[in-house]
């Protein structure tokens, strides 16, 4: 049976022969709140006993000038993800003796066909509620001709947005990455795995910097190019809890490892509070995070084993 | 309940106010117009600051005229206080500029942040070689990344140079006739300019090349009259 549980309420039951749980939430950033503008983060998940496979998605909705339906963009991007990812891992149940045969259709195929969703349900969202008169006045008053160009070649640079999944099944956890946003994997010996995140690189001549709020984005031509795809198996690495978050929480902290302590940190309290005690918090953690940190919106997903 | 994970902090938001205090600011009250606006619009800097919860405003100042040296170090809005200069001497931008390029290297910046928001306020021609210090600054990854603004303080100033220093086709210096006209442009950048870099917004990465992903509102009009004094 597919159950679609609602965002950010008690209770999600657990799943699978491990009694994997899912959960999360999404708040509005603090500087958001004050300016009256609404959330353009999205989390979404699907989980399946009969088919023992659960799929959790976050995603960040740019929300600058040039996306100004993003917040749009966020959502189609968690709820295609999740029903494209579950129907294709309900269906081929990947095993150590099947992994070769999928593995490319996993790296390429999957990605690929995640940007062609997207840009379907957007061309879908487009065709339904065409832009207004107000939202172009809007974005001809703040952009040049060279971004109206752009909207015009490419209408769906209204909705862009990044997207973070993570699919677990019977014996594997699959993740998939575009843009900005974290990852975090902690095992059965408290170990935390960061897989995506990129050290910047000095390249002898100049300095990488990265300017808060540049990242890659499903809008962008051949954006499924730009996928950061992960498989670990459990025979190699047995998961207590997965993390995905969007960017808002990593920039809310003064330094990575701060945001890497997460990893435990969550852990614990799932271990010692349960995850009614961490559901009946979460909300209020992400807004005195936002409010303390980034200001930014802020969605946290989880996967958690319990450890009984 | 302690918030899960480390320390949590605001992101650094550096404001630089880069002053030309050259012999010709002496003429008609331009220096003391200077002094007065910048001093005047501190209370609603840091009111603007108060307001921007997401960063940190941490504001300097650097002076050129024979050479160029940091009059005030990175302090936090709440302490910030301006310290009068005066005006005599060359006009060495070009000294002021590589001395910005050496604190806009990482470190002391970080590899991930906010922009810097340079101010440049000038009323003439540099004396020195600008243009290298211009290169220096922009060969810094935040002396490219910066916001940079500029102000003319009278007709007189080179419009070319500081337009090279914002180096923007969609932005230009704006140009202070009058000693009203200074204070307006200097409270226009002291809060909007201000609150504007600390926000910016999620944009995709094949964008950068197009522009900033802080949205610079519109500078106030420019006030002209017959009482125009630079």
């Amino acid at each position: 049976m597919l159950t679609i549980d609602p965002v950010g309420l008690v209770g999600s039951e657990p799943f699978g022969k491990n009694g994997w749980i899912l959960n999360g939430a999404s708040v509005v950033g603090a500087s958001h709140y004050n300016m009256g503008v609404e959330n353009q983060d999205s989390i979404y998940w699907i989980q399946s006993n009969k088919n023992d496979v659960g799929i959790l998605a976050v995603a960040d909705g740019h929300g600058s000038k040039f996306h100004f339906r993003s917040n749009i963009g966020s959502r189609i991007a968690t709820k295609t993800a999740a029903k494209m990812l579950y129907n294709f891992f309900s269906e081929y149940q990947v095993n150590s003796t099947t992994i070769s045969s999928v593995k490319d259709v996993i790296r390429y195929s999957l990605p690929k066909r995640l940007v062609k969703n997207w840009n379907d349900n957007v061309k879908s969202h487009l065709l339904r509620y065409p832009f207004s008169h107000s939202e172009l006045t809007k974005f001809s008053l703040n952009n040049n001709s060279s971004f109206l160009q752009k909207l015009h070649t490419n209408p769906h640079i209204a909705y862009g947005s990044t997207l973070l999944t993570a699919v677990l099944t019977k014996n594997y956890i699959f993740i998939f990455q575009l843009g900005d946003g974290n990852i975090l994997i902690v095992d059965e010996n408290r170990n935390i795995l960061s897989p995506f995140d990129k050290k910047l690189q000095y390249d002898g001549h100049e300095q990488n910097i990265l300017p808060l709020n540049f990242t890659n984005s499903l809008c962008m031509d051949y954006s499924w190019l730009e996928f950061d795809v992960g498989a670990y198996a459990h025979v190699d690495m047995v998961p207590r809890l997965v993390i995905l978050s969007t960017d808002g929480y990593l920039n809310s902290f003064k330094n990575e490892s701060g945001f890497y302590k997460l990893g435990i940190d969550y852990l614990d309290i799932l271990d010692n509070y349960g995850v009614e005690y961490l559901q009946s918090k979460l909300q209020n953690i992400l807004k005195e995070t936002s409010l303390k940190g980034s200001g930014d919106d802020i969605s946290l997903g989880y996967i958690y084993k319990g450890s009984h | 309940m302690t918030l899960p994970g480390g320390e949590i902090s605001k992101r650094e938001l550096h404001f630089i106010w880069i002053v030309d205090c050259s012999g010709s600011m002496r003429d008609d009250g331009k220096i003391q117009s200077l002094n007065y606006a910048i001093r005047e619009a501190i209370p609603h800097m840091q009111r603007e600051s108060e307001n921007n919860i997401q960063a940190d405003l941490l504001i300097s100042a650097l002076k050129f005229s024979t050479g160029a040296q940091w009059i005030i170090p990175p302090t936090q809005a709440k302490n910030f206080k301006w310290t009068d200069i005066e005006a005599k001497g060359h006009t060495d931008l070009g000294q002021a500029l590589v001395l910005l390029s050496e604190v806009l290297h990482v470190p002391p910046m970080t590899e991930r942040g906010l922009p810097p928001v340079l101010v440049l306020l000038s009323d003439g021609q540099p004396t020195d070689d600008y243009e290298g210090g211009l290169e220096k600054l922009l060969r810094e990854p935040w002396g490219k990344k910066a916001i940079r603004i500029s102000i003319a303080i009278g007709e007189d100033a080179n419009m070319n140079v500081l337009e090279k220093f914002i180096a923007d086709n969609e932005r230009s210096p704006l140009l202070a006739r009058n000693p009203e006209a200074l204070s307006n442009y200097i409270r226009w950048v002291s809060t909007v300019v201000q609150s504007a870099s600390a926000r910016p917004k999620s944009q995709q990465k094949d964008y950068e090349s197009l522009g900033s992903n802080v949205d610079i509102p519109q500078p106030p009009e420019s006030i002209s009259s017959a009482a125009d004094v630079w």
